[in-house]
């Protein structure tokens, strides 16, 4: 899978200024993290320059830190169609909080909903409603502090809505 | 007993038993990779139908329950509908380990086990167990239902063991 180059990665760098930073490059898997405020121009940015057309939004995940703040950092796996190059874009997650991206990527739609119900992350500009578990679920499975056995066996929770 | 002039005598019990085994009506119902082991099973080289064995499209139509993979417990409510749905006498079959206790699942969306929301009559452990598996329960079922009592006069139906 071919990544974005050094020189498009200077094109960021110069359009967003220190808003995006470029992390360590892992077998040539280029990423940059960005600024939560900057996010929606930047997303919109690669998407409709012409030099990155990154018109693909392969998968939306977080990660979780516990102990750190903020404690989530949202990841964003983009690749261009055309262009045929990849970017991997994280974005920390402040007050568990992020701008949606469901403007510019349909994917969007499902992936934030899950990562709002595994994760907890609140997707800011869009209705929230969790994908898979049932609305009552009180807890968010994929933290690092969740038990996997589950805190509880709530059966009537589980009934369908 | 014996066969005269078109005459035979037996037990009422033991003709009803004999009705019962002889056309146990299965659910088609799976939830996982065990369900392929019945298709197996069924299909005709092994052939469910010689035992009578017949399925059917609707737990109204039913009088056995072959449990067939991993219970999620968003599915959970919706076997249990099925099971209340069929009509008595019914019975439960749990084919694998996965309806036996969960398996490897042991996790917070996954159900320990059918016998949590359903009497369960013969387990059938493996992963998945091969349609001869399929073919030792069925026995099994067919010797307990042999030895149920349907008719006690003054007492309820007893359910043995």
């Amino acid at each position: 899978m071919l990544y974005v180059k050094k020189e498009l990665l200077q094109v960021l760098k110069k359009e967003f200024k220190d808003r995006v930073r470029e992390l360590p490059v892992f077998r040539g898997e280029s990423t940059v993290e960005v600024d939560k405020e900057i996010l929606l121009p930047f997303m919109g940015f690669l998407k409709h320059d012409e030099r990155f057309k990154m018109d693909m939004l392969v998968d939306l995940t977080a990660v979780d830190y516990p102990g750190r703040k903020p404690r989530f950092v949202v990841v964003y796996h983009l690749r261009s169609i055309p262009l045929k190059h990849n970017l991997r874009v994280k974005c920390w997650a402040e007050n568990d909080e992020v701008p949606t991206v469901i403007e510019l990527w349909r994917a969007a739609d499902w992936l934030e909903r899950e990562v709002y119900e595994m994760f907890g992350v609140r997707f800011t500009g869009r209705e929230l409603r969790k994908l898979l578990l049932p609305q009552k679920y009180p807890y968010y499975p994929l933290r690092k502090d969740f038990p996997l056995e589950g805190k509880e066996t709530p059966c009537e929770v589980w009934d369908w809505e | 007993m014996g066969v005269r002039e078109g005459v035979f005598l037996t037990k009422l019990e033991e003709l009803i038993n004999w009705g019962r085994k002889g056309s146990l009506w299965p659910l088609a119902f799976a939830t996982a990779c065990c369900g392929i082991e019945m298709m197996a099973a069924a299909a005709s080289r092994y052939d469910f139908d010689r035992f009578g064995v017949i399925f059917r499209n609707t737990p109204r139509q039913c009088d056995l329950l072959i449990m067939c993979g991993t219970i999620s417990r968003k599915m959970a409510p919706i076997i249990k509908r099925l099971w209340e749905q069929m009509p008595d006498p019914k019975w439960a079959i749990a084919i694998g380990s996965c309806a036996i206790s969960g398996n490897i699942f042991q996790t917070y969306s996954t159900l320990r086990g059918l016998d949590c929301i359903v009497p369960v009559d013969v387990y059938v452990p493996g992963c998945a167990p091969k349609p001869e598996a399929f073919y030792e329960a069925l026995i099994l079922l067919k010797k307990k239902i042999k030895r149920d009592r349907p008719i006690i006069v003054g007492g309820e139906e007893e359910c043995s063991t």
